[in-house]
Formats: C-alpha cells, structure tokens, sequence
C-alpha cells in the first residue's frame, strides 16, 4: 500500500507548477555558486603552485642561513568548494624570532579597505534556501489534501494515520533529496575530472558523509513542515508558521545567541585571554629592544650599515672581534630570554583558541534542535576548514620551526633582518676575493673613502686594521654553512575516524532530534480532525 | 465612500494573524536590537578610549613627541570615533582609524572591532532593510487575490468604486500600516538605546527619523511588488517568487558582488604588493647610485645629506607604489559597491552611510583629512625646524634616522625639541559634505529606488485595469 501511494505523492508533486519554480530557483543557484567557487578554487590552486616553486627555489638558491626563509605552506582544501568554513591562512613564514600565531603574514589578497568575508558556499545554499525550499513545498502537504477533500477519502481507506504520513513524508523527503543529489554528485565528477592532482580518498569520503548529513538535513525539515501542517487546518496559516519558524531558524535565533547572550557569558573570559597574548607580547617586545644588558647591546658597537651600494663600518667602538662577539652575546640574550616568551605568547593564543572551539561546541549544544547551526558547524569539521584544522595548521609548523632550530641552532638564525646584510655581504666579498689587500681596498672603495672606517683605520694603523681583515677570512668558515637538509611541509590532515569520533555526539543528537520530531508529528495528526 | 475603504483596508489587516506575529516579531527585534547595539557600541567606546588614552601617555611621555621621534614612528591617527550609528549598523566592513607617519601618506587601516563576522548582524539596518521588506512583501502578496476569493472585490466595483481607487487605498493603507509598526516600535529602540548607553543627542535623534523617513520608498518599493504578485492566478505559487525574490536582493546579490568584483578587478597578494612596494624603492636607489660619479669630492656631512636625500626620493617612489595599491583597493571596492547597488537593500546601505558620515562615504574623506593633516603637520615641523639651528636638516634626517641610525646613545644630529601641536597627532574630527549638498546627493541616491516604484506602480495599476475578477 506504501508504494503506490508514494508513487502518487511524487507524481502530485511533480505536476504543481510551484515545485517547478523552486527546483529552478534552486539549481541554477547551485550551478552558478559551484562555478564561482571552482573557479575560485582553480585561483588558490595556481597561487599554491607559485608559493611552492618559490619555496623551492629558496632552497636551493640560498647560500648561507641568512636567506632561507622556509614557508609552511598548506595545500587548498578542496572542500572549499562546498563549505568556506573557518578562514585558515595558506602560508606562513618561519620567522623565528616572532611567536607563530594566526596574526602572521598571509599570503592572501585581502582588500585593505573593506573587508567582508563571503559566505556564500553550497552549504550557505543548504542550510539558508533548502531549508526555504522544503518548508515550501510541504506546508500544505496535510491541510491542503484536507482543503481539497483528498484526505477524507484516503481515510476511508484501510489505511494506518502512521503510514499516511509516513507517505508524505518521504514523498517530500525523496523529492528534494533527489533535486539535490544530481547536481552535487554531478559537481563531484566534475571536481574528480578537473582536479586529479588534488584529489584523496579523503576527498570522497567526505564528500559521501556530507551528503549523508544533507539527508538527515533534509528529512528534518520535511518533517517540521509537515508536522507544522497538522498543526492547523488553514494552508495560509500554516504558511505563515512555517515562514516564522524558518526566520526564527535560520536569522533571529542563532543572532541573538551570538551577539546578545554569547557576549555576556564569554566577553570577559576572551578579554582576558587576549589581554594575556598581548601581555606576552609585549614582555617579548620589551626584552627584544628595552631590558637589553649593556654587554649584550649591538648599539653599543658598530654596524655595517648599507644602503644601495654604499655601506659603512662604525667599528670606532670596539672592533671587529669585540663587536662580533657583542652580537654572539645579544644572540645568545634573545635565545634565552626572549624565546621562551613567544613560546609563552604562542601558549596564550592556543588557549584562545581552545576557548573558542569551546564557545562554538556549547553553541552547538545549545541549539541541538536547530539543523541550520548544527549542520554549519558539522560540516566544517568535515570538510577541514575548521578551528580545530587552523590549531593543527599552526601546531606543525612551530613543529617544523622547532626541527630546523634544532638542526643547526646558530646566531644567525636569531638575527633580525636587518642584520642579516652584514654576513651577506662579507661572505660574498670572502667567496670572491682572495688577495687580503684587494678585500681591504674593496671595502675601502665601498665605504667612499670617508666615514668612520677611514677615521677607524687611521687610528689603528693600516696594519692591524689588516690583522682584523685577515682574522675575518680566517673565520670564513664560519659563514661558509652546510645547509641543513629541508623536508617541503606536508599538511597534516585529520583522518576520517578522528573527525568521525569528534562528531558523533553531535551527530547522536541530530539524528535523536529528527525521531522526536517524527513522534511528535505522528501524535499530532493521530488527533488532526480529517472532517 | 473613500475614506470607509481606507478604514476597511486598515481593520482587515489589523486583525490579519500575519500582521500580529510580524507585529510582535518586530517589537522583539527592535528591543533586542537597542539591547544589543547598546552592548556593541559600550565596547566599542572603550577599545576607542583605550587608544586615546594609550595615545595621551605617549605624549604625557615626551619622549615619543620629539621630532625625532616623531619621524620614526607612525604617530598620526585619525580615527571616526563611535557613535550612535551603531543602532543602525556598525559599518564595521570599513576601517575606523588610519595609522601613518606624519612625512608621507602610508597609510595602516586598523579595525577596531574585528570580532565575530556574521552575515546578519542584529541592528536596524538588519530590520528595516532585510525584514521589513519581507514582511511588507508577505502582507501584500495576496492583497488583491483575497479580496478576489472572498468575492468583495466584485462588490465594492458595482458600488461603483473605480479601480484605480481600489488599489491606490490598499497601497496607501499598506504604507500606513507600515508607519504604524515602524514609527512606535523604533522609538522606543532608540530612546532605550539612548537611556541604555547614556548619550542623547538631539542630531542622532533627526538622524534616525530621517532614515525611518527614507525608508518608506524601500517599503513603497516591496508592497507595489507585493500588490503586483498577488495579481496573478495561483496565489500559493506566488508565495515562492516572493521568498526568492526577496533572498536574491538581500543576500545573493551583495555577496555574488563581491565574488564577481574580485575575479573581474582582482588585487594582488599582500606578499607581492610588499614585493612592489621594496622593489620601487631599490630601483630608485640604484638609478641614483648609478647617476653618482664624484661622491669622492663630497664632504662627509654633503655626502649624507645627498644620501639622505636620495633615501628621501625612493621612500617617495615607495609610497607612490603604495598609493597605487590603495587605488586598486578602492577600485575593488568601488566595483563591490557598483555591483551590489542593483539591489535597493544596497542603496539603503549607501543612503544611511551618508546620513551617518560612516563606512564607504567617509572613507573618503577620511583619507583626504589625513594628507591634509600630514601637510600641516609637515609645514609646521618645518617652520619649527627653521628656528632651530641644531635641526637644520629636518628632512634629510628623516631618512638618516630611518635607514642608518639604530638609535646611538647621546649623539644624535637633531634637535631634542618637542613638537609642539601634539594634539594634531589625534584626529576625530573628519570633514565631510555639508548638509545641502548631502541632502542633494541622498536625493540623488533616491532616483533609481523613485524609479522602480513608479515602473511598478505603473505595471500594477494597468494590470489591475485590465484584471478579470469575475
């Protein structure tokens, strides 16, 4: 009895010009947002590319430690064609003197003057219009018949009410479910086919739970239409129901969480918590450049300062070798003191961050009878683009920075930039030069035959100031590094099974909700007036 | 007989039950809305205390208003100060304070208010803009079609009431009805909003009357749609147009311009503009070493002076490439904007930026203020250097100290003079348009919205001529 009576339903939805208005509506949104983001995605893919040959070229290039900057880079996440998610930067470069956190360079185009982040995904299109869509078509699944008569004569039949509406709504339920597995399945051959290089097997099972989940989606939203249908006899009433309750849904609910109670539970906690990462960082900005010990200082000696072509020695101080060791000191000061307060700094942001992963699990909680949240938020666990997926981001590459310290821990890899030119340049005048005096004379010329250094060598004598020369190519080998082997960073991705096992609470409820709404519709039209 | 209509019109959808939800719907957001805003604009004005008084240390300090100083570091800040325009929206899309140094314009847009980054925020522009136009498009969508089934529609035309009467009383009562829900329910936001924050003005108070003024052609606009729609056949099909209609203009639209603005006038990456931007600046610096040929003659101080100058120039070219950047933000910008303007949600947007001298208008502005206040500045260090034979080379210290000095002890070439406006570093007051002309371009904002109603009024008022309501 249930099929030719799920036969009938589809064929009457089938005919109502309605249906065909919204499966239109629908499709040409999906057609249109898919091709946006492929396109999109195409755009991060190339950028990829670029950054890993720079990268590379880097690497191979690079002659002393001065000029590696090593980048973590993260492959696109294909997903994003379905759910933007969590906005995760795509590279960062290893700076090691500055704590790696969410706040360091992207390379990303973002528009310095106004910054809207779109949202407008497949999954914005699920939770925001097939919501609409369902609640549409199925306002009047139950009233309606009632209206037309239909229903009277079916319950002449010899006919359980369970079934009736079991009918109806699977007859809903297989309809848009339908409308939206052949343009999502279609858009999966088509990322399959244009995207080879990119794809995993993860990929695909993903792609199948968040099909999966856009079921349950589905059959909770037939469910509350149907069950708003029962709730009274007039379609126009029920109409207007349904259109509060998707407002209610989709906008007011979750705004008001977010922006009026959310605010008051945790505004002090984050304000804190944030008060504490710029604490550390300012501590480490204060020991960087404030509480350096004199014997530490570089201001105290000489630089070699260059600017285009010229450059020039202030060595009246101190001299060479004093001044060299004067830097190992401040090398030494700002790996010991200095270090351990990004680490520091680095702790307090995760701790942020921990807070709000917590923030949006009790949001999820809170709205266990809302799909639109829950599904926002499960499926950007799935897809990689979330939260949790930025702390891992950023985990293995302070992994990865730790491994290259750890390498070869040298001054070097302290400096700051700026004084990173000096070895630069004296390596490349020791690689080319050989002849001691043609070194000096070379240095001479650069410096203009003015400045300190001549003052410097006047006072010392051409003699000594020789003697420091040949003490620096003696130390040649000093610059003259071994390069420590790299490995190209890899992006860790959550296994199926961890995001699974992190989920199913969530996912428990879902489901759990979906029955108590199939019991409460059940009851509810056992007690419907069919006259 | 016309005004027994009108009354008929207004008490029937009085007692419509869409009407009472929406009814209470709208109370319950306006309330939340003052609560909510309140809550905003209270943090908001403590982030923005917070810089002025981490500001009025730096200069209670001294040491960060020597010229020195002053040259180093980026001290110039000018700053749209919150106001009460956070009850309609919080325009937090667009920076609040642009950071530069006080020789060029380099500028660093900063953004106070970074925070959680929804699409719907809960203000007024939230329920003037988004659900009044739903909810003005849901009460009118059967306005003609009902009348049509009960069978009234018949009678009141062989009591010989034209037809154009008919629908211009439904029209007019829809628009009444709209006041009726607006005007109580707004005020009462905005006098607890008021209360709330504890600021009253009386220009923020004509403010939002003016904007519950400009919206009514907004509304106009949705219930002539609302009226057209319900003259067609089916009625429960129509309900479905509507819905998408509505979505198309309040979210499709403005997020598929920005989607489309940045494939079509993209920018470039941070990295590679920081690329360009070093790149313009080495260029220029090895052109003049090339150019230099006797710098062997040069007396050291000459020597830096020319250097230094040199230094000058390419930080010039530097900031030129960084001009030509924000150009091309702006461009993105201003496409985003072009693109969305289609839909009237957006034009409300831009009208009330207007209104409140906020987001993209003022952004204008804003940079306009700061090249203005770097050239006063500039000139007065000047005039303040000529008086002080130790600071003869304001200009060309600049680059010293910038490129060439880490901060020696005791000996530095300048003066330890103190600037003696530090209260120019600070600005919050922003020019803007005066009134007429402002008025003259909100009204010229309004044409395209002045021109859609009147296609529409035009459509609806012929069909309804020709509607067959036997």
């Amino acid at each position: 009895m249930l099929i030719p009576l799920l036969e009938h339903e589809l064929q009457n939805l089938l005919k109502s010009r309605r249906i065909y208005l919204t499966v239109t509506m629908f499709l040409l949104l999906f057609a249109t947002v898919f091709i946006v983001r492929a396109i999109d995605f195409q755009k991060q893919i190339n950028q990829y590319n670029d950054d890993v040959m720079l990268n590379d070229k880097d690497l191979r290039e690079a002659t002393n430690y001065s000029q590696i900057k090593p980048r973590a880079i993260q492959k696109p996440i294909i997903f994003s064609i379905f759910n933007e998610g969590f906005k995760i930067p795509r590279v960062i470069t290893i700076q090691y003197y500055e704590p790696i956190t969410n706040t360091m360079t992207l390379n990303e185009e973002t528009n310095l003057l106004y910054n809207e982040s779109t949202q407008l995904d497949i999954t914005f299109l699920i939770t925001f219009f097939l919501s609409l869509f369902i609640l549409l078509i199925s306002y009047d699944s139950v009233n309606g018949e009632k209206q037309v008569g239909t229903l009277r004569i079916l319950m002449t039949y010899p006919l359980k009410r369970q079934s009736f509406i079991l009918k109806k709504t699977l007859g809903v339920f297989f309809f848009v479910a339908l409308t939206f597995t052949i343009p999502y399945f279609l858009s999966i051959m088509g990322i399959t086919y244009h995207f080879v290089n990119v794809l995993s097997l993860n990929f695909f099972l993903s792609a199948i739970f968040y099909w999966f989940l856009v079921m349950l989606f589905i059959m909770f939203f037939s469910l509350l239409g149907i069950f708003i249908s029962c709730c009274t006899t007039n379609p126009n009433r029920s109409l207007v129901y349904c259109l509060l309750v998707w407002i209610m849904f989709s906008i007011v609910l979750p705004i008001s969480w977010d922006y009026i109670i959310a605010p008051r539970l945790y505004n002090d906690t984050l304000t804190q918590l944030s008060q504490g990462y710029r604490d550390k960082i300012m501590q480490a900005q204060r020991i960087m450049y404030n509480d350096v010990p004199d014997e530490a200082n570089i201001n105290l000696v000489g630089h070699m300062n260059w600017s285009g072509r010229h450059f020039f020695y202030e060595t009246n101080v101190a001299g060479w070798k004093a001044t060299h060791e004067q830097h190992h000191r401040y090398q030494m000061y700002i790996y010991e003191n200095y270090f351990p307060v990004t680490r520091d700094a680095e702790q307090a942001y995760d701790e942020i961050q921990r807070k709000r992963i917590y923030m949006e699990n009790v949001r999820n909680w809170v709205f266990f009878y809302n799909p639109i949240v829950l599904f926002n938020s499960l499926s950007a666990q799935i897809t990689g683009n979330s939260r949790e997926d930025l702390l891992r981001f950023l985990h293995t590459t302070r992994e990865l920075r730790d491994e290259l310290v750890n390498l070869g821990v040298s001054e070097e890899w302290l400096l700051d930039s700026r004084f990173f030119i000096m070895y630069e340049l004296e390596t490349d005048v020791m690689y080319n030069i050989t002849d001691q005096y043609d070194l000096f004379m070379l240095i001479y010329e650069y410096a203009g035959g003015h400045g300190p250094l001549e003052d410097f060598f006047n006072e010392i004598g051409e003699e000594r100031a020789v003697g420091y020369l040949q003490e620096m190519v003696s130390q040649q080998e000093r610059y003259n590094m071994v390069l420590p082997r790299f490995r190209r960073y890899e992006q860790p991705i959550y296994t199926f099974s961890e995001i699974f096992a992190r989920i199913l609470q969530y996912l428990v409820v879902f489901v759990v909700s979906i029955l108590v709404l199939w019991v409460m519709t059940w009851r509810k039209f056992l007690g419907f007036d069919v006259r | 007989m016309n005004q027994i209509i009108l009354v008929k019109d207004i008490r029937l959808m009085f007692k419509d039950l869409k009407f009472q939800i929406f009814f209470l719907i709208l109370v319950v957001l306006f309330i939340l809305s003052a609560i909510s805003s309140s809550v905003s604009f209270i943090s908001k004005q403590k982030s923005f205390q917070n810089e002025r008084n981490r500001f009025n240390d730096l200069v209670a300090d001294g040491q960060h208003i020597q010229l020195i100083q002053l040259l180093q570091n980026r001290m110039l800040m000018v700053a749209s100060p919150p106001s009460p325009a956070v009850l309609f929206s919080e325009y937090d899309n667009y920076p609040d304070i642009i950071n530069t140094g006080i020789m060029f314009y380099e500028p660093e847009f900063s953004n106070n208010n970074i925070g959680l980054r929804r699409m719907f925020r809960l203000n007024w522009l939230f329920i003037l803009g988004m659900i009044m136009g739903l909810m003005m498009l849901i009460m009118s969508f059967e306005a003609i079609s009902q009348e049509k089934r009960a069978g009234t529609l018949r009678l009141l035309t062989i009591n010989g009431v034209k037809r154009q009467s008919i629908i211009w009383h439904k029209y007019i009562s829809y628009l009444i009805l709209y006041l009726i829900v607006i005007i109580p329910a707004s005020m009462t936001s905005m006098i607890l909003f008021f209360a709330l924050t504890g600021t009253w003005s009386m220009t923020f108070m004509l403010k939002f009357l003016l904007i519950i003024l400009i919206s009514i052609p907004f509304a106009s606009f949705f219930v002539w749609l609302g009226i057209f729609i319900s003259m067609s056949k089916n009625h429960r099909n129509t309900i479905v147009m509507v819905m998408f209609i509505w979505a198309f203009f309040v979210v499709i639209v403005p997020q598929a311009a920005i989607i489309i603005a940045k494939q079509v006038s993209s920018i470039k990456t941070v990295i590679e503009y920081r690329e360009i931007r070093e790149q313009a600046r080495y260029d220029e610096m090895m052109r003049q070493a090339e150019e230099e040929n006797d710098i062997m003659s040069l007396s050291f101080e000459d020597f830096f002076a020319l250097l230094a100058s040199n230094i000058n120039v390419a930080d010039e070219k530097k900031n030129q490439a960084l001009q030509r950047e924000i150009e091309e933000n702006m461009r993105q910008t201003r496409m985003i904007r072009g693109i969305a303007g289609i839909s009237p949600f957006m034009q409300f947007v831009n009208i009330s930026e207007i209104v409140f001298d906020k987001g993209f208008y003022l952004l204008n502005f804003q940079q306009e203020t700061t090249k203005q206040a770097i050239n006063q500045i500039k000139n007065l260090m000047i005039e303040q250097d000529s008086r002080d034979e130790t600071s003869h080379n304001l200009l060309y210290s600049y680059a010293y100290v910038q490129r060439l000095v880490f901060n020696r002890r005791g000996e530095t070439p300048f003066s330890e003079e103190l600037f003696e406006h530090p209260h120019l570093l600070f600005v919050t007051e922003i020019e803007t348009d005066d009134v007429p002309s402002k008025i003259m371009e909100i009204l010229m904002k309004l044409i395209p919205i002045l021109v859609l109603n009147l296609v529409l009024m035009v459509g609806a008022v012929g069909k309804f001529e020709r509607l067959d309501i036997r």
